[in-house]
């Protein structure tokens, strides 16, 4: 068994806490009307991208600020106000991406300041330091925002055989359910699954590469007398 | 001490998954030798193909995921010979392909394959290419002529009695016609008469319930008969309803897989029913013609709340017995 | 007559075609906990009661950014700040009248009040364009809270099952409920057909 390859890896984990580890999409299942729907392509998963990042960082940082001073039952109702206030400039800088943008995520722009990716971090930052909450509300971003990014090049890689609305594969059958909740479900599911799969083989890998290595000092020191 | 592990001593079920599913691939393998007499050997390679393809897509997926690869389970030889009736005979192959990888990559083996799947794979595999290739998977032929294996545009295709319906028009087909399944269908969930028969065979088997089937009916029947179209008999409506498109035969293949269906006999009725109305209100509500599949994969959601159901009414409803028993 | 039959039009459209989990995707805060049959119908409750009655001033507010096109950036505040208003009525309400329920459920009943389903609602029920008259958004509103209520009682039967299932490790908890999430989804999209809701 080799202990210092599983430290390292663990190690790497809880440096990317919040992208690689708890991931809020594929471990924790948060925002998941942000993640299926606009996801659909990548020009609405950089718009509900840029959207998080000026609405949801700023007011996860402001709930880090003030803390336990409010109750819950206000808390869930002043947040996502502010959140809701943000998103009135967000809409101004999304517009810059596509003029059409606002006709293909619907209301799931305006939901941006309700989700319960929101919801969550609002709570968990609220015994801890300024700096731990802002790093801890862009990693969270920051791993939603990959996980969407990915989906959103499979799914529309799938469904138009395009990338940004360039066409890339031409010939290919197309699959236009990648693009529909239910494409979004599956292919959620199954990334979550291969992120276990693959996080599973690399432990088990550490483990086994430790069998091969030369053996402790106490034992060599044995062996040699 | 000598110990020996065999099977406890109580159990003496004769029915195993190796002989229900031997039963269902004999009630299904003579729909083919009819299908073959429509439409000639095309149809058989369809059928080929998507047993091989979910057989061995199952035993792939066993495989990898540290199984031991039973080669008597024959439940992915069910799903594929399924899908494959449930298809028209001029279905491209990839069509095909991609219904069986959704039934059993997605439906299945996620699950914990054979026994542990929430969702009838067959259902699932067929609404996934319903709803991705709507266009192909309602193309029909007229039947006795013997289909070449590439389609190409000297077919005629036609559209099935049950978009007739759909539309709100009459299918005006005989009796005999409904009975042989001798108009523009699937592959082979047209054939009344061999379905009856091969039904009788189930139950005979104890392989499927009569009551399920005949709960999953009896709703349809009595909607097709109020809702009948103006002009047209009730009888005429419900024989129309039942035997011009797939029902019958989703009532007696799908409906009685005995994995996704509830464990107790109140909670099959009850599931039966409720798949019968539910299957009426996507045949009037839902844009394609197969929709009692997508009716089947619902119900399957459902099926263990009916039966959790069940438990909770049946202490009440024996207390209550008891009671009135006490009082007499 | 008229009212009822939009209304249930509404309703049912809402309940099932247009179901706010399976066909939009749209959750609540703690989905995916395990719950019985009593907490949902407890948070089904409070979903609907908090739904049907922002529905009334939401309607009013709609009434007026469809006339002044100019507000429409500033109607997702507004509705937000209803749906909070009622939100902390009903908390309060709750507080009074039934105390034991509202001690069993105080801590979670806020994610309960404002989160996606109630907002998407009535942001859904206002762009709809057969929602002008007030029956239409109020079974709209009734039926998308009747509809999430039935959605969470599907996952938890499908749990059941599942619990006396082997399901490979690889897929047990977060990755399997997002595959029979998008099965029962596949299944609804046999009513909707091949489109993305609106």
């Amino acid at each position: 068994m080799n202990l210092t390859l599983v430290r390292k890896y663990n190690k790497l984990l809880r440096k990317t806490d919040g992208i690689l580890l708890h991931n809020p999409l594929l471990t924790l299942g948060l925002a998941l009307p942000l993640a299926i729907i606009p996801s659909y392509g990548l020009i609405g998963t950089a718009a509900v991208s840029v959207a998080m990042l000026v609405c949801f960082v700023p007011t996860v940082f402001l709930s880090g600020l003030i803390g336990n001073r409010l109750p819950l039952w206000l808390r869930v109702v002043v947040y996502p106000v502010v959140s809701c206030l943000l998103l009135i400039p967000a809409r101004y800088l999304v517009q810059n991406i596509s003029p059409l943008i606002f006709d293909t995520i619907g209301v799931y722009f305006s939901l941006i300041c309700v989700n319960s990716l929101l919801m969550y971090s609002i709570e968990k930052v609220q015994n801890k330091k300024p700096v731990a909450v802002l790093t801890f509300a862009l990693r969270q971003w920051l791993g939603a925002c990959l996980i969407a990014f990915l989906c959103g090049a499979i799914r529309e890689l799938l469904a138009n055989g395009s990338l940004w609305g360039f066409v890339i594969l031409k010939d290919l059958p197309r699959l236009p359910v990648a693009q529909m909740a239910l494409g979004g479900f599956i292919l959620f599911g199954f990334l979550a699954a291969l992120c276990r799969l693959i996080h599973r083989l690399i432990l088990s890998f550490s483990l086994k590469a430790g069998s091969n290595l030369p053996q402790s000092s106490t034992e060599r020191g044995e062996a040699g007398k | 001490m000598n110990s020996l592990r065999h099977h406890a001593p109580y159990i003496r079920h004769p029915e195993s998954s190796r002989t229900v599913m031997s039963d269902a691939v004999i009630a299904l393998v003579p729909l083919y030798f009819m299908s073959y007499f429509y439409y000639g050997s095309r149809v058989l390679f369809v059928g080929a193909f998507s047993a091989l393809l979910c057989l061995a897509c199952d035993w792939a997926c066993n495989y990898l995921l540290y199984r031991r690869i039973n080669f008597r389970d024959l439940s992915a030889l069910v799903t594929g010979i399924i899908i494959s009736m449930l298809m028209p005979p001029t279905i491209d192959f990839y069509v095909v392909a991609a219904a069986c990888l959704f039934a059993i990559l997605v439906t299945k083996a996620p699950f914990g394959g054979t026994g542990h799947n929430v969702f009838n794979p067959a259902a699932a595999g067929l609404a996934f290419a319903t709803l991705c290739w709507s266009s192909k998977m309602f193309q029909y032929v007229q039947p006795l002529q013997k289909l070449p294996f590439t389609i190409d545009e000297s077919v005629s295709i036609l559209q099935g009695p049950t978009a007739t319906l759909k539309l709100g028009g009459i299918p005006r087909l005989g009796l005999t016609e409904l009975l042989l399944g001798n108009f523009p269908g699937t592959i082979g969930s047209t054939y009344t008469l061999i379905i009856f028969a091969c039904l009788i065979y189930l139950i005979a088997r104890n392989a499927a319930k009569w009551y399920l089937t005949l709960s999953y009916l009896i709703p349809v029947a009595l909607l097709s008969a109020v809702n009948h179209p103006y002009g047209v008999d009730p009888l005429e409506s419900i024989a129309n309803e039942m035997f011009a498109g797939s029902l019958f035969f989703v009532s007696v293949y799908l409906l009685n897989d005995p994995v996704t269906t509830p464990k107790y006999r109140i909670a099959r009725i009850l599931y039966g029913f409720s798949a019968g109305l539910m299957t009426m209100f996507f045949r009037y509500n839902s844009p394609f013609e197969l929709s009692a599949v997508f009716a089947i994969l619902l119900m399957n959601a459902l099926s263990p709340a009916f039966d959790c159901f069940c438990e909770w009414l049946m202490p009440k409803l024996q207390t209550a017995t008891e009671k009135g028993g006490t009082n007499e | 007559m008229i009212f009822l039959t939009e209304l249930f039009a509404a309703f049912l459209s809402a309940m099932m075609v247009e179901n706010l989990l399976f066909a939009r995707a749209i959750d609540i805060p703690g989905l995916y906990e395990k719950r019985t049959p009593g907490q949902i119908f407890t948070i089904g409750a409070v979903l609907m009661v908090i739904n049907c009655i922002s529905s009334i001033p939401a309607y009013l507010a709609s009434g007026i950014f469809r006339s002044h096109a100019a507000f429409v950036p500033f109607m997702t505040l507004s509705f937000l700040l209803i749906n909070g208003i009622v939100f902390i009525l009903c908390y309060f309400a709750m507080q009074r009248l039934m105390p034991e329920r509202f001690a069993s459920i105080q801590k979670s009943l806020p994610f309960y009040g404002v989160n996606c389903v109630t907002l998407g609602t009535l942001l859904i029920a206002a762009r709809m364009s057969n929602s002008s008259h007030f029956s239409s958004f109020f079974g709209y509103c009734l039926g998308a809270g009747v509809g999430f209520t039935c959605a969470m009682l599907v996952l938890w039967s499908i749990r059941q099952k599942l619990a006396l299932t082997h399901t490979p490790k690889t897929f047990r908890g977060l990755p399997i409920t997002f595959i029979y999430l998008g099965i029962v989804s596949l299944a609804l999209f046999g009513l909707l057909g091949n489109q993305l809701p609106s």
